[in-house]
């Protein structure tokens, strides 16, 4: 019960981070109809904009901010200089889906180029705090605190604000949304500053959960594409929950009663994506369309 | 130019069309004045709901222009025409499922949140059965329901143009009559209506004025009352006097 316990509590923690970031693929999708698979090095951008920031002796806190506004910025600007010229040239899904996979090739070598192969952290490993039930990192209270207020910001923000509103409105019906007079390039500006906000975001708490290498937003990104898929494609809040789940189930795989080495728990995680996709092909909160 | 006599929306010689270099409208004139309901009617495929696209920007304008308040808005951005003080109701899927009945309405005047609250007072006193209901999803009403909700949407930012696209299509024959009443009471408050409707007869009756359209062109035209007595019009598109047909197609 103890080594469960312990599992979940890893588990929530990985979750938390594939959440944050899976959060911010998910809105792009939902509103734009995008795969972008980018996500993954835009998470590695903000871990090497944050480590640069410490790199100068900002506290990681502070040397976060500018990683996050940088990210926002990023995601900002390709949808100025590359996302808008696309659509307006009527880019179809397919065409749109490869150049999202060259841009990610892109980012990931120019990072290799700046920055190197050399795996780095942004702080020494900490020893863990015994929590009674189970025992975690300061970083990973961090990671799990961190991931929670930028969720629940990120559902408020879709409920209370009208930008919010709107961005749900275009992810039900982007031809009614023009028509109801919205003006639908500035809510998807909005969309992918706020995804790159929380890409950033996620790639600095990956960051602190464990090393920070270039590779490091690639490898997660099949994890972060299972949280959202489970989760319901298009739905925020389903991406929220299935990327915990995804997190915690992985975990628990490594229990020693079922005997799975720690090489396969990824496998398992998938397994599971399946196994609920075949009873419930949306996901769990999925709808056809929404956000 | 400035608007002369009432006219609020000129098309002249308009050309529309979805594939290249075929026109699905080709060649229409259509007048609105202030506080005018006109229909437009013919039988299918003679590009009334594209005629109705293309006024509003959705649709590519090839040739010819579109007139609003005296201003060239052919081609326009829909925002700006919606900013004019066009609204539009969509034939199909125009309410946003996901989202509550007050925040479509909300969704509706976007481009000024400023006036929400007092317009959340005079559409709930239009369409009462939308403030017992401002919670609910869309996506979770009736056909009826949710073309009021359209409605009411479109109605938001006070406009003095509204264009609906086959208003009662799909409905029960109650709720064709509840969405027919209220547009007469929306054109009694001083909207004028542009309305493309595949039930002829009953969009003619109510209409000041009626476009009949055949291949993307005017055929006939004139006030509503003459055109549903004209023998012409009845027999090529109101099924004949006889045969009381609902729909011209």
């Amino acid at each position: 019960m103890e080594e469960a316990l312990q599992l979940i509590a890893n588990g929530v923690v990985i979750g938390s981070v594939i959440a944050v970031s899976a959060v911010g693929l998910s809105l792009v999708f939902g509103v734009l109809k995008l795969i972008n698979f980018a996500h993954g090095d835009f998470l590695t951008l903000g871990a090497f904009l944050a480590l640069t920031g410490v790199g100068l002796g900002l506290p990681l806190y502070l040397a976060a901010i500018p990683a996050i506004i940088g990210g926002a910025l990023a995601m900002g600007v390709l949808e100025k200089v590359l996302w808008k010229p696309m659509r307006e040239r009527g880019a179809s899904t397919v065409n749109l889906l490869i150049i999202s996979i060259g841009l990610a090739l892109v980012l990931r070598h120019v990072i290799f180029w700046v920055f190197g192969e050399r795996t780095r952290s942004y702080m020494p490993p900490s020893p863990r705090i015994d929590l009674g039930l189970f025992a975690l990192t300061p970083q990973d209270i961090i990671i799990i605190f961190g991931s929670a207020i930028a969720l629940v910001g990120t559902g408020l923000m879709l409920q209370k604000t009208r930008i919010g509103t709107a961005m749900r409105a275009l992810a039900d019906n982007r031809d009614l949304a023009e028509a109801s007079g919205i003006n639908v390039n500035r809510v998807i500006l909005y969309t992918w500053l706020i995804a790159g906000a929380l890409t950033a975001y996620g790639g600095i708490l990956l960051g602190l959960q464990g090393r920070v290498f270039p590779n490091m937003g690639w490898f997660l990104l099949l994890l972060v594409f299972a949280g959202v898929i489970l989760g319901g494609i298009g739905s925020a809040y389903g991406a929220m929950i299935g990327s915990l789940l995804i997190g915690v189930v992985q975990e628990l795989a490594t229990h020693s009663a079922i005997g799975l080495p720690a090489d396969l728990k990824t496998s398992v995680a998938f397994l599971v994506l399946i196994l609920v996709l075949l009873i419930r092909p949306q996901g769990i909160l999925g709808r056809k369309q929404a956000l | 130019m400035a608007e002369r006599d009432g006219l609020l929306l000129e098309a002249r010689d308009l050309k529309v069309g979805y594939v290249p270099e075929v026109n699905i409208v080709n060649g229409c004139d259509v007048e609105l004045r202030r506080g005018e309901l006109v229909s437009i009617i013919g039988p299918n495929g003679a590009g009334k709901s594209t005629l109705i696209k293309g006024l509003f920007g959705l649709v590519p304008v090839r040739g010819g222009t579109v007139r609003f308040k005296g201003e060239d808005v052919t081609n326009a951005p829909t925002y700006r025409l919606v900013e004019m003080g066009i609204g539009y109701v969509p034939q199909t899927e125009n309410v946003f499922p996901s989202l509550t009945v007050e925040e479509n309405l909300e969704m509706g005047a976007f481009l000024n949140p400023k006036v929400i609250k007092d317009r959340y007072e005079v559409i709930f006193e239009w369409f009462p059965m939308l403030r017992d209901r401002r919670g609910q999803r869309a996506g979770t009403m009736s056909g009826g329901q949710r073309q009021l909700v359209a409605l009411a949407r479109a109605l938001m930012l006070e406009p003095d143009v509204l264009f609906l696209d086959e208003p009662s299509a799909g409905l029960s024959p109650s709720n064709v009559d509840l969405i027919f009443e209220r547009i007469r009471f929306i054109n009694s408050e001083g909207v004028a209506i542009l309305m493309v409707e595949q039930n002829a007869r009953r969009a003619l009756a109510m209409s000041d004025r009626g476009y009949v359209l055949e291949m993307g062109r005017n055929r006939f035209s004139g006030p509503g009352r003459e055109l549903l007595n004209d023998p012409k019009v009845v027999d090529l598109y109101l099924g004949g006097r006889a045969s009381g047909g609902e729909t011209a197609g």
